[in-house]
């Protein structure tokens, strides 16, 4: 995937582009607006924007891109997460809102979502080792045996699956099940039952035991050992 | 005491006192001036009595003279004066009189003298004048009241709607100060600053509250410069589990210190009143939404669940609001109860009441919903979502109370007739 990082800050984008990179995308960014509304005139498949720039709201990229109908994905990335904020955003064609503070997980899970929804119009399977994933049907199969998880397993499932090989925190974890719950919502022992109840059904259907602990800290979800 | 009320008392206290004190003494005046013009005329008498042994012609004209032969020698050389009770003998009435007395000897005889007069017209003249000096300076002073006090309440009008005004005064709210004028002076200058002063603290709340925001939001930045790069350090793959632990815990911490922060935000915003708009809500659909979301954390507890309601139960409110409202508390029951533990909810159209199970309180139940207070046993509370709870109460008009029995919690929430005020 071309992704475009439009974000002020040189310390986030280096370490947006960073980690984008290592997940194997093609990266450019862009420190304000006017670079940003230039830069656009080339083809991204995403579009990662930060809305206060130093010359301009980001919006205007967004306007930009979707006026031009071009099959690009935005996410927002932004420190206002007022409501207003959010719904201008997704209704001037946005496809995503993301409130910083994020973590790079969170960014990649949405990420994905998105490159399913827009580039493969949610027809793409997931696939990793014996596990297969069709997010548009909600279905999980295992050795082409249907597995009967619930929507927060499975969107756990994904979540782990988008971020295989990754140490994930717990915080980060929660974080992403809660999603806009604004205080901590789901403490450590909720995150854990969900997650013990996840690996023991994909234990019992013949998968093998890839969601790993981390020293307490976090899990990881991996067939390296 | 009113000021009013104070002021009339004290006028009418110290009238009543110089009234008394001032009638008494015009009566002893009076009576002294009359008793003197009597006593006189009596006098006069006298001389003209002894004039009787002159020559001249003499006419006594007002006055009763009785002349007693005494064989007794002079007894009152000088004339003396007493009052006295004669029988009139036409009315058979005893009549007060005054009586001057006098000897003289007279052809070697002793005559003894005696006029009197009628005291009694004296001494009714001296209470009319006393009455008269009573009667009507009162009527004057409590004319004099009634008009007084009816100016000071118009001039004081002011001074209670200004005092209504400021009671009613709330940095939070949108209204501004605005005071009579007023054609006392006092008043008017303690208006003026009263106004300066409601401006003043408004301008300055206002600049607190953006400060907030604006150092909340400038704040997220480097928070998520952090976290980002935090995360970048874990994902090394040649780290300790020492180092991980660390990490993670450096994590972990950002991530509490950003959580606090968008509550902060989001109490700025509660506080800048950005959730106007309101609708009928169905509260129960609300909480049974909220414990669907919820039921992992309470299956996890194994916490029984009870939940009872009455016909209806809607509330006029912010749906976010009411969102926040319903999910913090059913957080906090969860949050803060026992293993096997129970949550009652009980939803009635008068109001909702959240029982929950728990340990009891160790702080002040007051303390409750102040920022940041927080029993130590839950790391993971920020001790603000009660506080939440209770701004929400506040701008949707409904009454929140704690009360904990033993090991029971359970918070009422009593909606205002009119809350969509």
């Amino acid at each position: 995937m071309k992704i475009l990082v439009v974000e002020d800050e040189p310390q986030l984008a280096q370490s947006i582009t960073a980690f984008l990179e290592s997940e194997g995308h093609i990266c450019e960014s862009a420190i304000d607006l006017s670079q940003a509304l230039h830069m656009v005139d080339n083809i991204y498949d995403i579009i990662i924007l930060d809305l206060n720039l130093p010359d301009g709201n980001g919006l205007e990229v967004v306007k930009k891109v979707k006026g031009k109908a071009m099959n690009t994905g935005v996410i927002i990335v932004s420190a206002r997460d007022s409501l207003d904020n959010k719904i201008e955003g997704l209704e001037l064609g946005a496809d995503d809102y993301l409130t910083k503070p994020f973590q790079m997980a969170e960014l990649n899970a949405r990420l994905k979502s998105l490159v399913r929804r827009v580039h493969f119009k949610g027809e793409e399977k997931i696939e990793f080792n014996e596990l297969m994933i069709s997010p548009s049907e909600l279905l999980v199969t295992v050795n082409k045996q249907i597995l009967d998880l619930t929507k927060k397993e499975f969107d756990l499932l994904v979540y782990f699956i988008a971020n295989k090989n990754r140490v994930l925190t717990k915080t980060g974890i929660g974080e992403h099940m809660s999603k806009d719950f604004m205080d901590y919502g789901f403490t450590d022992d909720f995150i854990y039952t969900h997650i013990k109840n996840l690996r023991k059904k994909l234990l019992k259907a013949g998968c093998g035991d890839y969601i790993r602990n981390v020293y307490g800290v976090g899990y990881k979800f991996t067939d390296v050992d | 005491m009113k000021l009013l009320t104070k002021s009339g008392l004290n006028f009418i206290s110290a009238s009543i006192f110089f009234f008394l004190f001032g009638s008494l003494g015009g009566y002893y005046f009076i009576r002294y001036a009359v008793d003197k013009f009597l006593n006189n005329e009596l006098l006069e008498a006298k001389a003209k009595i002894e004039l009787l042994d002159s020559d001249m012609p003499v006419q006594l004209t007002y006055a009763d003279v009785s002349i007693d032969t005494l064989s007794s020698p002079i007894e009152f050389e000088e004339a003396f004066i007493n009052d006295t009770v004669i029988r009139n003998p036409q009315t058979g009435n005893y009549e007060f009189y005054r009586k001057l007395c006098f000897d003289k000897e007279v052809h070697g005889q002793t005559l003894r003298y005696c006029i009197i007069r009628p005291s009694a017209p004296s001494d009714l003249m001296v209470m009319k004048f006393t009455l008269m000096l009573t009667v009507f300076p009162v009527l004057f002073f409590l004319i004099l009241y009634f008009v007084n006090r009816e100016s000071t309440k118009y001039s004081l009008s002011v001074f209670y709607d200004t005092i209504k005004k400021l009671r009613a005064f709330d940095v939070n709210k949108d209204n501004r100060l605005e005071l009579m004028t007023s054609d006392v002076d006092e008043f008017e200058q303690l208006n003026e600053v009263f106004n300066s002063m409601g401006e003043k603290i408004k301008q300055d709340f206002e600049r607190l509250k953006e400060y907030t925001e604006n150092t909340s939001h400038e704040l997220q930045t480097p928070l998520a410069i952090i976290t980002s790069k935090l995360d970048e350090l874990l994902q090394a793959s040649n780290l300790t589990e020492e180092q991980i632990k660390t990490v993670a815990g450096l994590m972990e911490t950002t991530n509490r210190l950003s959580k606090i922060n968008q509550a902060l935000i989001y109490l700025a915003k509660l506080d800048n009143r950005m959730f106007a708009e309101v609708e009928d809500i169905k509260l129960i659909n609300l909480i049974r939404e909220q414990l669907e979301l919820l039921e992992p954390m309470i299956e996890d507890k194994a916490l029984t669940l009870e939940l009872t309601s009455g016909d209806n139960c809607n509330i006029r409110m912010n749906r976010s609001l009411a969102h926040t409202l319903i999910q913090n508390l059913l957080k906090n029951a969860i949050r803060h109860n026992v293993p096997g533990g129970f949550i009652k909810i009980d939803c009635q159209q008068q109001g909702l009441t959240i029982c929950n199970s728990g340990v009891q309180l160790s702080g002040s139940p007051d303390e409750l919903f102040k920022r940041f207070k927080k029993s130590g046993s839950h790391p993971q509370s920020l001790g603000i979502g009660l506080s939440v709870v209770k701004r929400i109460c506040d701008i949707s008009n409904i009454d929140v109370l704690y009360s904990c029995e033993d090991d029971i919690h359970s918070f009422e929430l009593k909606f205002r007739e009119n809350n969509e005020a």
